[in-house]
């Protein structure tokens, strides 16, 4: 997922980006009330779409809630992870009152933070298991494992990042700018021909007409037929 | 202690009941003598007043007194209430042979028949108070007696009957004396009472409680240490809760990382996970001595510390010389400008505070930082000051507040919040002050200011160059 934290703590914050990472997930991490404000809410042409946005209440510059609350007043519906160090019952409610849509308490296991972005995504896509099967291609979301007519089929991290943002618009259309969004942060250095590399070596694993290739406009995963 | 404490309402009680006491006696003595005298006089007129009523019934008679041949010739009426007092008169003839005696009077005559006026006489073992009268023409001499016992019988029991009343108010002024006397103790009392249910944190004064004007400095007192008390229970009580926020985020960090490094599968992922994890077991480390160090010099009171004469100038040299490797290190000049400077207070505190500023300083510092120590207008100085961009206007309001961090050159803030903040205790524990002060170029400088040394001595100013001096001192 595309993901951006909000996030003052320098240790925590590279420890949950480089977690986050781990997960497949492509973060962007700012510092501040007012950093978050320009990446997430006010919009430029260079704002990112992020799937989800992780955010820590006690920031320098302001409280992670009325961040939320900024968003939500101008109808960015971005889902919301509220992490942070307050415990107390009253602060949920605050923080899921404020449109949050998951509240986490400090500190954070990472392995229960990738299953509420999962979470998080599934109901953002209408989803209510982590199970996913496009005709022979069955995905594991939860353990990562990807099989096709039965069989596991090994990705790398990178592979898998990108057939997950194909998955993620079943039959649908993905840019290859959008493509290149899910390989954001996985130290590739973004070279032209990344996203060719990866749909090349998924097509080679999956079969050829699995990932369609819409001249000028991007790519498209079909469902590759059963035996 | 093993002597019991002296009670205020048992020395209050003991002193007026002993004072109620004697005053009673004294008093009733005096009523008891006097009564006796009165009732003498009384006793002494009614003789008087007889002699004169028998002279009279004496001379109406005169004419058979003088015809009788000593016998008695005629009844005298008896006197009132003579049988009460027990009066006894006899008559005597003009040859002093008595004529005639009252039932009762002895048989010898009372007195001697010349004298005239008060007599005793001890007849038949019984003492008699006498008066004599005697008539002008020497016809018939009276002798009026009253029996010295019954008198004293009489205006004794009289004396004791005044006495009754005041025995009775002797009684009633007791209980007025307890009830004041416990009545008055009784603020004293509710004020224990007060304070023993008191809780830790209450922020009510007790003197608002009622109180006699002799308590309310007590109360006065009392409050002011209360105020203090609770001041540092809840500097305590903030410091803890911040400190717990503070320390569990670095946790939260490692944790992490740790948890990073676990689920890492190749090596240079693992190795950087690793490094941070370090990082912030220092960190960690960091913040728990800061906060420690914190809580000791809070808890602390000026009197608590070490009060020896501390030479600024030595502190700065000893502290300077600490952070040489990491100065050359940084390419970062740190230079001296001291004089002999002396304070009272406690020298690991001082240092601690200078190397907090020092520390502070290097991480803001481009090239340059001073120490500098001098007496001047009445106060002794030490000032850190570096040539960094220097405080920020809401940085420099808050800078000495707990855990507020400003951001350094990185623009990351690294330290713990809590350096100034214990440079502020540190100063304020030695009755000096601190403030920001400008710094080299436009950097930032902080600056102690303690009440000078009356005696000290200027040893003498200089200003050293560590680099060039650091062969002298080592």
């Amino acid at each position: 997922m595309r993901l951006l934290l909000v996030e003052d703590d320098v240790m925590l914050g590279r420890a949950l980006k480089a977690g986050l990472g781990q997960d497949g997930h492509a973060t962007d991490w700012v510092r501040s009330a007012a950093d978050a404000r320009t990446a997430w809410i006010v919009p430029t042409p260079e704002t990112v779409p992020y799937e989800a946005v992780i955010v820590d209440l006690g920031l320098p510059d302001g409280s992670g809630i009325d961040l939320v609350r900024a968003a939500r007043a101008r109808r960015v519906k971005t889902p919301v992870l509220i992490a942070t160090a307050r415990d107390r019952v009253a602060d949920r409610i605050l923080g899921l009152d404020a449109g949050a849509d998951d509240y986490m308490v400090k500190p954070i296991d990472l392995d229960e933070l990738a299953a509420r972005l999962r979470a998080i995504e599934r109901r953002a896509n209408g989803r209510v298991d982590e199970r996913r099967t496009y005709g022979a291609l069955s995905i594991d979301a939860t353990a990562k494992i990807v099989t096709l007519r039965g069989e596991k089929v090994d990705l790398s991290g990178r592979e898998y990042a990108v057939l997950m943002a194909l998955v993620r618009r079943p039959g649908g259309i993905v840019s290859r700018a959008q493509l290149e969004e899910s390989l954001y942060g996985w130290d590739t250095s973004a070279e032209s021909n990344t996203v060719e590399v990866y749909i090349y070596n998924l097509r080679r694993k999956l079969g050829p007409s699995t990932i369609q290739n819409q001249r000028g406009l991007g790519y498209r995963l079909v469902a590759p037929a059963l035996p | 202690m093993n002597a019991r404490p002296w009670s205020l309402s048992r020395r209050l009680l003991v002193a007026l009941g002993a004072a109620t006491l004697l005053t009673w006696c004294v008093s009733s003595i005096w009523l008891y003598r006097t009564a006796l005298d009165q009732s003498d006089l009384l006793f002494d007129a009614a003789l008087d007043q007889t002699a004169h009523a028998v002279l009279a019934v004496v001379r109406n008679e005169a004419s058979e007194l003088t015809d009788s041949n000593g016998g008695v010739g005629f009844e005298l009426a008896p006197i009132d209430r003579a049988h009460l007092d027990e009066i006894v008169y006899q008559v005597r003839g003009p040859n002093g042979g008595v004529a005639y005696r009252s039932p009762g009077a002895p048989i010898l005559p009372l007195a001697v028949a010349v004298t005239r006026g008060f007599s005793s006489a001890h007849i038949n073992g019984q003492d008699f108070r006498v008066f004599t009268l005697a008539a002008d023409d020497g016809t018939a001499t009276i002798h009026v007696a009253q029996p010295l016992a019954r008198r004293n019988a009489l205006a004794h029991s009289g004396a004791v009957r005044l006495l009754a009343p005041g025995a009775v108010l002797m009684v009633m002024l007791g209980f007025a004396v307890v009830w004041s006397v416990r009545s008055t103790i009784r603020p004293v009392v509710r004020y224990a009472n007060v304070l023993d249910e008191r809780a830790a944190d209450a922020e009510l004064p007790v003197s608002a409680i009622e109180l006699p004007a002799e308590l309310q400095p007590v109360a006065r007192a009392i409050d002011g240490l209360l105020a203090r008390v609770h001041e540092a229970l809840i500097r305590e009580r903030t410091l803890t809760a911040d400190a717990a926020h503070e320390l569990r985020t670095p946790l939260a960090a490692l944790r992490l990382q740790a948890q990073v490094a676990r689920r890492s599968t190749r090596y240079a992922e693992r190795a950087a996970a690793l490094d941070e994890l370090l990082d912030g077991t220092d960190r960690a480390a960091r913040m728990v001595d800061s906060v420690l160090t914190l809580a000791r010099y809070d808890a602390c009171r000026s009197g608590d510390l070490e009060q020896a004469r501390v030479d600024l100038s030595m502190l700065a040299n000893l502290v300077a010389r600490e952070f040489q490797p990491l100065t050359s290190q940084q390419g970062t000049d740190l230079a001296l400008a001291v004089d002999g400077t002396v304070v009272i207070g406690d020298e690991d505190a001082l240092a601690i505070a200078l190397r907090n500023l020092v520390s502070n300083a290097l991480r803001y510092a481009r090239k340059e930082i001073r120490i500098e120590v001098e007496a001047s207008s009445g106060c002794a100085l030490l000032a850190v000051r570096d040539d960094g961009t220097g405080f920020a206007p809401e940085v420099a309001e808050r800078a000495f507040d707990r855990f507020f961090r400003g951001p350094d050159k990185s623009g990351v803030s690294s330290g713990t919040g809590l350096g100034l903040a214990l440079v502020r205790r540190i100063a304020d524990l030695h009755r000096g002050s601190v403030r920001i002060v400008p710094g080299i170029h436009g950097g930032a400088g902080v600056e102690m200011r303690f009440p000078l040394v009356p005696d000290h001595g200027a040893l003498g100013s200089a200003v050293l160059r560590l680099g060039e001096t650091s062969s002298a001192i080592s």
